[in-house]
């Protein structure tokens, strides 16, 4: 009997000298250095992710395609299984939690892919989000808390998104919100301040909360740009990622250095691209996209953890998107849905090879996908012809060239 | 009958084939010989010398305040004659800017065919100096004309400060095309860097060919980086070109004397939020160079900077500016990075603003100053003045 | 029934037959051929000799996109003869290059991408083994290297400039010594075609001064330089005519040299369907007016020349040639179109309205006159003595003496009678305007004002190009023209233009903020074309120009 009990008691000793409480299943982990890895089961783990939301010709965004029976995530999982992608990420999930988990398991069971399962924390809640009210802050919390309770233990799940653009709201400048007293005060710059605060400390709040249920997955702040970290810095300590979204063309400029001088954390770029369309020339051009996607991703490599080069903190990202969508020029138009529209609504300078185009509306709602869809059905769904950006992306992630081809640096022995 | 159908078939199906026959390719027997290349390409030397090449003729701006004698005999650099300009700032023509472009052939803006091939050439040189010292040449220029048969290259070196001696200026082209220059070269002033107006002379303009020549690599610019001090300080930088939004609701003014903050003058903006264009909002970026939107590979250098500071007061105060920014211009050539405070609402007093730039790249930045504002905050519009804007 | 049956079974059979035939024929022509190419290759005695069969068979697997199938029997025939191995190799190289091209084009991006690698190694590697096998000596050497500097072009990476570098050493390395100067002239094209222009105009030269310095003869150098002219290098066709003509200027009388030279500026004339260099084409007529005096220019060279420096915008230099033409031929059935042009350049162009108005008198004149052409109807008018009726009434009602106007707007619509419409259509609108006083149409009246009045002398034309395309043309065939004005540094982000269109456009009736048009004409006759470009600052300048309808 002695024996047993000193035995029991060097086991206790021994465990908590190696400390070797189990770690959760994927977490974050810094490095010496400062670097950012994300880990999953032990092993590090690059984001090699797509947007999925596979609409089909002639529906809107509202298409359950969760319950289709055709099963499109079926053929696209496959399809991204040859491409290399280990990743998908959700906006929000369908009510029905089988169907959901069925698509969770389907992915990560016959294709290795995993799933970032995400919320829109009420952004697009009628009339407004209002953040500033107790009780809208509870109704939010309870339904994020029921996903998270939901879907934890689905081992296909790689951890959980707050929000997606919801920072462009202090501003006003989409879905404005506010309260009596942020409304008093004179300083414009000092109500932004006030809206961030209020925000930011909900979504601490919501990622304490949902550690508390779920310790195995992390947590990540949707922002759109780097608007607004300055205070997330100081009230959303808790989140474990930044997943930024950012569509600046060629490069990401300065963020991965600028993210970690302003909000410690590591990044994942959880929307980015470039659509496939020059609306200058009016046509397609998939050497464009492909020409962008490259780019982004060679930088997006740059900033892994452990390149003495980059900031050493992103840990990938989930470009958009997979597949077109051909509703997004005129969500309200059912005979748009049909149309693959190659109107454009807005600009952007970074895209500057159709920058030209009539009012210098470039970007191309409907053309952002690296697979499109064609109009002709297979095994009962839009038939999906991959564009060149998926073969450019799927050759840059088996060999990872860093530099640039054009770039200059040491020139190899050619003889 | 059955005989005829088996001969008819035979008959088609056995045609002759045959090959081709080849031609030989006829050989020449040259024998090898290299041209010599020249060294030099005289613009202006001396009036009428043979050597000469392009014509001052394409007057701009407020070309009513130029005069040109090109045969000043009084004290040329060399020869026995140079060129003399002199530039009025009555603003004639109400442009507030005047310049010289050296064509060929004459008058040509880009609709002739009459550039001429200066490869091989790596500098534009040529001497200059005041009548009495301290007048002011905005730019000095080589190549830009656009249109149908549009130049190669573009470069241009400035401001120039003159002094009464006669001093030699540069312009690197080495690494450019210039396969095509029809606009030789050009010099471009403004009124209010010669509020008094100018008088200068020129001699001795011509390309040379020198290999030991390197493209000019960019450097690091000391601080204090001006982007306005004064409307006639020569360490201004950056154009305010970039009229955004609703242009024709602003009016700008960079020679203010409504009390500036410093010095003589200051920079006077009215935007009268009539929604002339119908966007209902408007700004201004200043670039670099002028009418920059990340199309052209220039910009400067400003990673010793660790803000941007500036002054402004409102008319009236209460104005209220959505934006004010360094950097963030995004196209083929992007700025390396952006910052940006706002919305301010502006004091009738100066008040000095800081933008950080802590831990921002500005390696390169073609956007150095921008405001931006709309009408939904200001309705009636809004009257600000801005100055010492600097980059330390 | 049954004969009937029975005939059209034979026929099938027949056809059935006859179309078997001819595939096997055309691939037992293509399988042939390339036996007897290979039986060639293999006899060939020298590189050069093996050259041009290699360009055929290269030609013959390609056109079938059968690039795989070309490797594989190159590597057998290097096999079977081992000093083909370097032309072996380059076409190597050259059928992955096509191939790559190929797998884009049709966007086959599985086999572009599982493939792609190993198909640039071999271009690669394969290059290198020509090139390392061959001396600067040898055309094979260039190519080689030629095509090694397109494919790092095109893939846009680190060895691009190397390779430039390498290509034009080795080029002039070859034109020390080599006798085939192909190479040299192919290397040249390429720089062009890629936008090297200041090294392929280098290499153009070495090109050129050998052909030169060699005892090439004259009536070669002329086909070297008519090729280059098929080919659409102008400049290098130009550079070759221009020691041509200077060697036969030496060597032939005045008789024979004139035709030569007549028919070197015929292909250089201004012309709509091809490209030209009007400069250029003045530049030979200048020499033709050297060498063989203006009696050498007929009629039709005349009006060539004279409508050449039109299109030049040489107006002042083409109006003194139509003049010349109305002078010496006064019977040419471009009398009508010559006076009216000269009308138009004076007036417009040179601001002398007094000169201008009296060659339209002339022209209005002779409406009343016998008819210069020998048509059956004397009652039709040509159309420029109706278009000058307008612009004499134009230019009175802009000046003020409304009755003139009035009186030549009048005969104007009595003598075009049924026809001219579109004309006669401007006419009633002028005329319109003048019976209920009001100022002239807004568009014409500036460009009027513009091209006419003193304050305006500052502005002649050279802010504001203005071309149309084609300058000849059908009834109801498509005219583009567009602007392009001179815009100086401005303080705005975009300068808002205003572009005042007026004068015959033809069917469309254009809007303020259209830099360029496209029309058609119903009725033949010299259109004039105004445009006058407005910025908030003031006129830019205004510009006018002419098509002639038939």
């Amino acid at each position: 009997m002695k024996k047993f009990y000193f035995g029991l008691i060097i086991f206790f000793v021994f465990l908590t000298i190696t400390g070797a409480a189990p770690k959760p299943k994927v977490h974050i982990k810094k490095l010496k250095n400062g670097h950012y890895q994300l880990m999953v089961e032990n092993k590090p783990y690059i984001v090699k992710g797509v947007c999925y939301n596979p609409i089909p010709i002639g529906s809107n965004h509202e298409y359950d395609w969760w319950s289709d029976q055709n099963k499109p995530w079926i053929a696209d999982g496959k399809l991204m299984q040859e491409m290399g992608v280990n990743t998908i990420r959700l906006y929000q999930c369908h009510e029905n939690t089988e169907e959901v988990k069925q698509v969770i398991r389907d992915f990560y069971e016959l294709y290795g892919i995993r799933s970032i399962l995400g919320h829109w924390v009420g952004f697009w809640e009628y009339p407004c989000p209002f953040y500033g009210d107790k009780d809208f802050q509870g109704k939010i919390k309870k339904e994020i808390l029921e996903m998270v309770n939901l879907y934890k233990d689905e081992p296909g799940v790689l951890f959980w998104t707050l929000g997606n653009e919801n920072n462009y709201s202090f501003s006003g400048r989409v879905n404005a919100w506010s309260t009596d007293e942020i409304d008093k005060d004179p300083d414009p710059q000092k109500r932004i301040f006030m809206r961030a605060k209020i925000y930011y400390s909900f979504i601490n709040d919501l990622a304490k909360e949902i550690k508390k249920i779920d310790p195995n997955h992390p947590v990540a702040l949707g922002n759109g740009e780097l608007v607004g970290l300055d205070i997330a810095n100081q009230f959303s300590p808790d989140i474990d990622i930044v997943a930024s979204i950012i569509y600046r063309g060629k490069t990401f400029g300065n963020i991965f250095k600028s993210i970690k001088a302003t909000f410690d954390k590591p990044v994942v770029l959880s929307e980015f691209g470039a659509d496939s369309y020059d609306a200058y020339k009016n046509l397609e051009d998939q050497n464009m996209q492909a020409f962008f996607l490259e780019s982004q991703w060679r930088q997006i490599y740059e900033n892994l953890a452990n390149n003495p080069e980059g900031a050493g903190n992103c840990l990938g990202g989930t470009l958009f998107e997979w597949t077109d969508e051909w509703w997004k020029h005129n969500e309200y138009d059912p005979q748009g849905w049909k149309v693959h529209d190659i109107e454009s609504n807005w600009s952007n300078g970074s895209y500057y090879f159709d920058i030209k185009a009539k009012g210098n509306k470039n970007m191309n709602e409907e053309w952002f996908g690296i697979v499109a869809l064609s109009e002709e059905l297979e095994n009962g769904i839009n038939k999906r012809i991959p564009r060149k950006s998926f073969y450019v992306i799927r050759e840059f992630w088996k060999n990872p060239q860093l530099k640039a081809q054009g770039t200059r640096h040491k020139a190899q022995d050619k003889k | 009958m059955k005989k005829l159908l088996v001969v008819l078939a035979v008959l088609i199906m056995t045609l002759p084939i045959y090959a081709l026959a080849q031609e030989p390719v006829a050989t020449e027997e040259p024998t090898a010989e290299v041209t010599e290349k020249p060294k030099e390409f005289v613009v202006y030397a001396d009036k009428n010398a043979r050597v000469n090449h392009y014509i001052p003729s394409g007057w701009m701006g407020d070309y009513g305040d130029i005069k040109l004698n090109d045969q000043d005999m009084q004290s040329p650099h060399s020869g026995t004659t140079c060129m003399q300009f002199s530039y009025s700032a009555k603003k004639s023509q109400t442009q507030g800017w005047a310049g010289v472009f050296w064509q060929n052939p004459p008058n040509n803006w880009g609709s002739k065919k009459g550039g001429f091939d200066l490869t091989g050439m790596t500098k534009l040189t040529f001497w200059v100096r005041g009548a009495k010292g301290g007048e002011i040449i905005q730019k000095f220029k080589v190549g830009g004309i656009t249109g149908t048969y549009p130049d190669t290259a573009e470069v241009e070196t400035g401001p120039v400060e003159l002094t009464d001696t006669w001093k030699q200026y540069t312009i690197n082209l080495s690494g450019k095309d210039l396969s095509y220059i029809s606009g030789g070269f050009c010099w471009v002033t403004t009124a209010d860097l010669n509020p008094d107006g100018a008088i200068f002379y020129l001699d001795n303009i011509k390309f040379e060919a020198d290999p030991s020549l390197k493209p000019e690599a960019k450097k690091t610019e000391s601080m204090p980086f001006y982007v306005y001090a004064d409307r006639s300080s020569i360490n201004n930088h950056f154009i305010p070109s970039g009229w955004m939004g609703d242009y024709g609701d602003i009016k700008y003014d960079g020679a203010s004397k409504e009390d500036p903050y410093l010095g003589d003058s200051c920079i006077k903006i009215v935007y009268n939020g009539q929604a002339a264009q119908g966007a209902r909002w408007a700004g201004i970026f200043w670039q670099n160079p002028a009418n920059n939107w990340g199309t052209v590979d220039a910009g400067f250098d400003l990673s010793k900077a660790t803000k941007l500071t500036f002054w402004a007061r409102g008319a009236k105060g209460g104005e209220r500016i959505e934006e004010f920014k360094a950097g963030g211009i995004m196209g083929e050539y992007s700025d390396s990075d952006s910052a940006s405070i706002g919305p301010v609402i502006l004091n009738q007093e100066w008040t000095q603003y800081t933008v950080d730039l802590k831990g921002k790249d500005l390696s390169y930045i073609i956007g150095g100053f921008c405001w931006a504002t709309n009408i939904d905050v200001n309705p009636e519009g809004a009257t600000f003045y801005l100055d010492e804007i600097k980059y330390e | 029934m049954k004969n009937l049956k029975l005939k059209f079974l034979i026929f099938v059979i027949f056809y059935t037959l006859y179309a078997i035939r001819y595939t096997l024929f055309a691939f037992a022509q293509d399988a042939n051929k390339l036996v007897a190419l290979s039986k060639q290759i293999i006899e060939a005695k020298s590189n050069d000799e093996a050259n041009p069969i290699f360009k055929e068979l290269t030609e013959l697997y390609i056109k079938e996109n059968k690039y795989n199938d070309f490797v594989d029997f190159l590597g057998s025939l290097a096999k079977q003869k081992n000093t083909l191995e370097a032309a072996v190799n380059y076409y190597i190289a050259y059928s992955r290059y096509l191939q790559l091209k190929y797998l884009e084009e049709v966007q086959n991006w599985d086999e572009y991408f599982s493939q792609g690698n190993n198909y640039r190694d071999q271009i690669t590697a394969s290059l290198q083994k020509a090139i390392d096998s061959t001396t600067a000596k040898d055309a094979l050497h260039i190519n080689s290297r030629l095509l090694l500097w397109q494919f790092h072009k095109g893939q846009q990476d680190v060895f691009s400039e190397q390779a430039l570098s390498d290509l034009l050493n080795s080029v002039l390395e070859y034109s020390k010594e080599a006798k085939e100067v192909k190479p040299i002239k192919e290397a040249a094209d390429k720089l062009l075609v890629y936008g090297e222009k200041g090294k392929s105009k280098e290499l153009y030269k070495i090109y050129v001064s050998k052909i030169v310095t060699s005892d090439i003869k004259d009536v070669e150098l002329n086909t070297i330089a008519l090729g280059s002219y098929n080919e659409g290098n102008l400049d290098l066709a130009e550079e070759i005519y221009d020691v041509y003509i200077e060697r036969i200027q030496k060597s032939l009388a005045k008789e024979k040299l004139t035709p030569l030279l007549i028919d070197i500026a015929k292909l250089f004339y201004y012309n709509d369907e091809r490209p030209s260099d009007a400069l250029y084409a003045e530049k030979i007529f200048k020499k033709i007016e050297e060498v063989g005096t203006k009696e050498a220019f007929d009629e039709e060279l005349i009006y060539l020349r004279a409508f050449n420096l039109e299109k030049a915008k040489e107006y002042p230099k083409a109006k003194d040639i139509y003049l010349d033409l109305v002078q010496r031929y006064p019977q040419t059935p471009h009398r009508g179109e010559a006076d009216f042009k000269e009308g138009i350049i004076y007036t417009y162009i040179l601001r002398d309205i007094k000169t201008g108005k009296s060659y339209f008198e002339k022209l209005a004149l002779s409406a009343n006159l016998e008819p210069v052409e020998e048509s059956a109807q004397k009652e039709t008018p040509s159309p420029q003595v109706i278009s000058s009726l307008y612009q004499l009434g134009l230019l009175s009602q802009w000046e003020g003496d409304l009755v003139k106007a009035k009186e030549y707007y009048d005969k104007l619509v009595e003598e075009a009678k049924d026809g001219f419409a579109e004309t006669v259509t401007k006419a009633l609108e002028r005329l319109k305007e003048i019976q209920e006083a009001k100022p002239l149409e807004y568009n014409l009246k500036t460009f009027l004002d513009v091209s006419l009045k003193d304050e305006y002398t500052t502005l002649d034309t050279s802010k504001l190009d203005l071309r149309a395309r084609p300058y000849k043309t059908k009834r109801d065939a498509e005219v583009s023209i567009n602007s392009t004005p001179y815009i100086a540094q401005s303080g705005c982000l975009q300068v808002e233009l205003q572009y005042l269109w007026s004068g015959h456009l033809g069917k469309v009736l254009p809007s303020s903020d259209a830099p360029s048009l496209n029309t058609t004409y119903m009725y033949p006759g010299t259109k004039e074309i105004n445009l006058v470009v407005v910025s908030p600052t003031g006129v830019i300048d205004r510009n006018i120009d002419l098509v002639d309808v038939y």
